[in-house]
């Protein structure tokens, strides 16, 4: 692949181009034709949602049991980077990077908006509040657990197996190569390329866009200030000139340190949410929620909304299964780069169990605190959520002491995920657009920075959350087609490479010692003819 | 109790076998066990009902033939045993469990790559938690420098004990040597040279030692703590054995993370997939 160089940029023209030209062109349609943008995204979305939803559903299954099935066929002893491979970063920084992949803007803006609004508008029809809050944690454990994870593991999965065992490029289009060969070097290759990025960028975009509507919230409830549109782009503006800044420090005075204050604040806002409000119920209701869970994995993973009718699973289940393949570029490449060592057992179950069991402590403590307030009358939730989903976190925290202080910290916390995930999403799609490369010039980072929050400010100027969901659902419906096929992808070389790695290992010590017994029978025989 | 596999590195096993039975002299037999690996001979030599009876009594001669004269001055019973099973791990955990061994010795020939399956596989079903003695091809010197690989848990004791009878018998050096990570790094590009942390984390493993020694009552003239870092214990340890010319490296088979339902500890289970080159204890 011949890239062009300059002093700011290291461009792979076929990907860099197209892609750039579709995005900049959905931000300015979005911006002179928002109407007509929102209409056809709308279209598809509607289209997408009503008529491949089963799709989405079947996909994110397959995800899953193809992943576990890696984990725990002979294929799991296959180690990421060769046989004598050893990892980079010790168990527990890898954990703790696969923790600080999953949490993140979303977990702030659904962590009490989600349980306490399925808990107020119930997706199958419950008789009495036990009920409903049974199942409101139930769905949105299905949201944020294993069906999420699964595309993850997938990409992340191939990414690392076929850069560092192949020595294919850090791109999506390696992932083909044991279906298309040398073609992933043409130009289908490259379209899966643009496909990565295009979908990368709408689902930072939508990630972004759910964050800013969430700070302008915070800021609304501290200071007043108007929660409109015009508030939400110059916020945007602001965070993307500071995600900019992060890019131009470089990796270990920005986003490493960004990464690291963030870790370590949101894990003392999850501590102390739990000791300020109600413990034992939460620590009760972790438990009762995962057994639940998993008691009901196959009923809730594969419904429908067959005979119920209704439109609730395509804002929730369907947009979910779209938001995270949007987002699995993107978090697989990262994912995929910090694996280098390990085995594919334990890149699956590191990858699918962790961070998973991490988010259900978060969705359970603020999940279960804004349940236990509704339920027992202290704090009206529900009706704050159904008028508008960002304000949630805020509403839950004017219930407790200092509620001005944690909805400052709220506040600071989606700020900093805004900027880190701007941040490695530009250095991600960075790699695509220069062929793979792990280290593009800073000029290219600080355009996709920008770019990013061009996109996340179009679509918000567009439509808000249903544009952003529509574009989602539409990115994320094809790059669905490619996740699957990547799985047979996977499959097939995995089988390759196992039948070899076997026949390699054994084929030595079974000739010398089937030459050896040979020697020891014929000797026999010759004994036997002597006497 | 000796795995024999035909190959040439059953001298080394025997020798060492016999080494350990003279320092510790309540081991008063020695068997040496083969079990024939159909697996290996299908697909090439296919053998018939009547090709292993002959096998089996022509391997027990040929093995007679071969170690007689290793083992006949010493003061020692020993016997040969030769079976046809098809799981050759299960046949190794059964005789010696039905011997009462106490202690395996295997082959950890592959270079590069420490243990082959068997072994592994025999340490995963021997629930008597027998001890077992790695050995590799290079030939055996004696016992004279020992380093226990711990983790600093009281659980570790038995091993210091064990230790501490070789340093008895045979006036072995030994050190305890202990790899360290450095922890919390959340972002991968983080870099691993900070000083700072690493001196906190070398002290509190000092501290922890010295606990140790404490709790397990153990003489603090007679253990040295070596202090090392490194991300993958295995290939820190293969690296110290080499730099240090040490002649034995003795782990327990499960740390003190490990919830004792999994008999082998992850740490053990690298160090027998790598190849350090020289005779490796799991107690």
């Amino acid at each position: 692949m011949v890239n062009r160089k300059t002093r700011l940029f290291d461009i792979h023209r076929p990907v860099f181009y197209p892609a750039s030209f579709i995005v900049i062109g959905i931000i300015i349609v979005s911006f002179f034709f928002s109407e007509t943008i929102v209409k056809i995204f709308s279209q598809f979305q509607e289209m997408a949602s009503d008529s491949m939803g089963w799709f989405f559903i079947l996909s994110t299954n397959i995800f899953v049991i193809a992943a576990l099935f890696f984990a725990l066929s002979k294929y799991g002893n296959i180690r990421l980077g060769g046989t004598n491979a050893t990892p980079d970063f010790s168990t527990f920084s890898w954990f703790s990077m696969l923790f600080s992949a999953g949490i993140g803007i979303g977990l702030l803006f659904y962590g009490v908006a989600e349980p306490i609004y399925h808990y107020s508008n119930p997706p199958m029809e419950m008789t009495n509040d036990a009920a409903k809050a049974r199942q409101a944690m139930l769905f949105t454990f299905l949201h944020w657990g294993l069906h999420g994870w699964g595309p993850y593991v997938i990409i992340g999965l191939a990414l690392a197996y076929f850069t560092f065992n192949k020595k294919l490029p850090l791109t999506v289009r390696s992932l083909f190569y044991p279906l298309i060969g040398d073609k992933i070097y043409g130009p289908i290759g490259n379209a899966i390329d643009v496909l990565a990025v295009v979908a990368t960028l709408f689902g930072l975009a939508t990630t972004l866009g759910l964050g800013v509507q969430q700070v302008a919230a915070g800021l609304n409830f501290l200071f007043n200030v108007a929660n409109n549109t015009t508030t939400h782009i110059i916020l945007i503006g602001i965070i993307t000139l500071a995600a900019t800044t992060s890019v131009v420090l470089g990796l270990k005075k920005g986003v490493r340190f960004l990464s690291v204050l963030n870790m370590r604040i949101a894990l003392l806002f999850l501590v102390a949410m739990l000791i300020i409000g109600p413990t034992v119920y939460l620590l009760d209701g972790f438990i009762q929620n995962l057994g639940q869970y998993f008691n009901n994995l196959l009923t809730v993973g594969t419904w429908a909304e067959t005979y119920t009718g209704g439109n609730w699973q395509n804002n929730w289940t369907i947009f979910y299964w779209a938001w995270w393949i949007s987002w699995s570029p993107f978090v697989g490449i990262f994912i995929a780069r910090v694996s280098k060592g390990r085995t594919v057992r334990e890149f699956v179950l590191g990858v699918l169990l962790v961070p998973s069991l991490l988010i259900f402590v978060w969705m359970s403590v603020f999940g279960g605190t804004a349940i236990f307030l509704q339920t027992n009358g202290i704090t009206e939730i529900a009706a704050a959520v159904n008028s508008d989903l960002s304000t949630s976190l805020f509403v839950l925290l004017e219930a407790f002491p200092f509620s001005q202080v944690t909805s400052f910290i709220g506040i600071f916390l989606v700020t900093i995920f805004f900027v880190t995930s701007s941040d490695s999403g530009s250095l991600v799609v960075d790699s695509i657009t220069s062929g793979g490369k792990l280290d593009a010039p800073v000029g290219q980072r600080i355009f996709w920075a920008l770019l990013e929050g061009a996109v996340a400010a179009a679509l918000l100027f567009a439509g808000g959350l249903k544009a952003m969901q529509s574009v989602v659902i539409s990115a994320g419906l094809p790059f669905a087609v490619i996740l699957l096929m990547v799985v047979f992808s996977l499959n097939k070389a995995f089988k390759k490479d196992s039948q070899e790695m076997r026949k390699k290992a054994y084929k030595k010590e079974q000739e010398t010692y089937a030459a050896k017994i040979k020697e020891l029978l014929e000797n026999e025989n010759e004994d036997e003819n002597n006497k | 109790m000796v795995c024999i596999d035909l190959s040439d590195t059953d001298d080394r096993l025997v020798e060492q076998a016999l080494l350990w039975a003279n320092i510790f002299p309540e081991c008063n037999r020695l068997i040496l066990f083969h079990n024939i690996r159909a697996e290996f001979l299908n697909e090439t030599l296919p053998l018939s009902k009547e090709n292993i009876n002959k096998l089996m009594s022509n391997i027990l001669a040929s093995t007679k033939k071969r170690f007689a004269n290793l083992i006949a001055d010493k003061p020692i019973d020993w016997d040969i045993m030769v079976t046809f099973e098809p799981n050759s791990a299960k046949a190794i955990v059964d005789t010696s469990i039905k011997h009462n061994s106490s202690l395996l010795v295997m082959g950890k020939k592959r270079p590069g790559r420490g243990t082959g399956v068997i072994a592994q596989s025999v340490m995963a079903l021997d629930k008597s938690c027998t001890p077992v003695l790695l050995v590799p091809p290079t030939k055996s010197v004696g016992i004279n420098k020992v380093a226990c690989c711990a983790e600093l848990s009281i659980d570790e004791k038995p091993m210091f004990d064990f230790a501490l009878k070789l340093h008895e018998q045979l006036d072995t050096e030994n050190q305890c040597l202990h790899v360290y990570k450095l922890p919390l790094a959340y972002f991968p590009y983080m870099e691993q040279n900070d000083q700072a942390l690493e001196d906190a984390t070398q002290k509190r493993a000092q501290e922890r030692f010295k606990s140790f020694k404490k709790q397990a009552k153990l003489d603090g003239e007679l253990w040295e703590l070596v202090l090392r870092k490194g991300v993958q214990i295995a290939d820190t340890v293969a690296i110290y054995a080499k730099e240090q010319a040490l002649d034995l490296v003795i782990i327990t088979r499960s740390g003190k993370n490990t919830p004792a339902t999994y008999r082998v500890g992850s740490n053990a289970k690298k160090l027998m997939r790598t190849s350090i080159g020289i005779p490796m204890l799991i107690l």
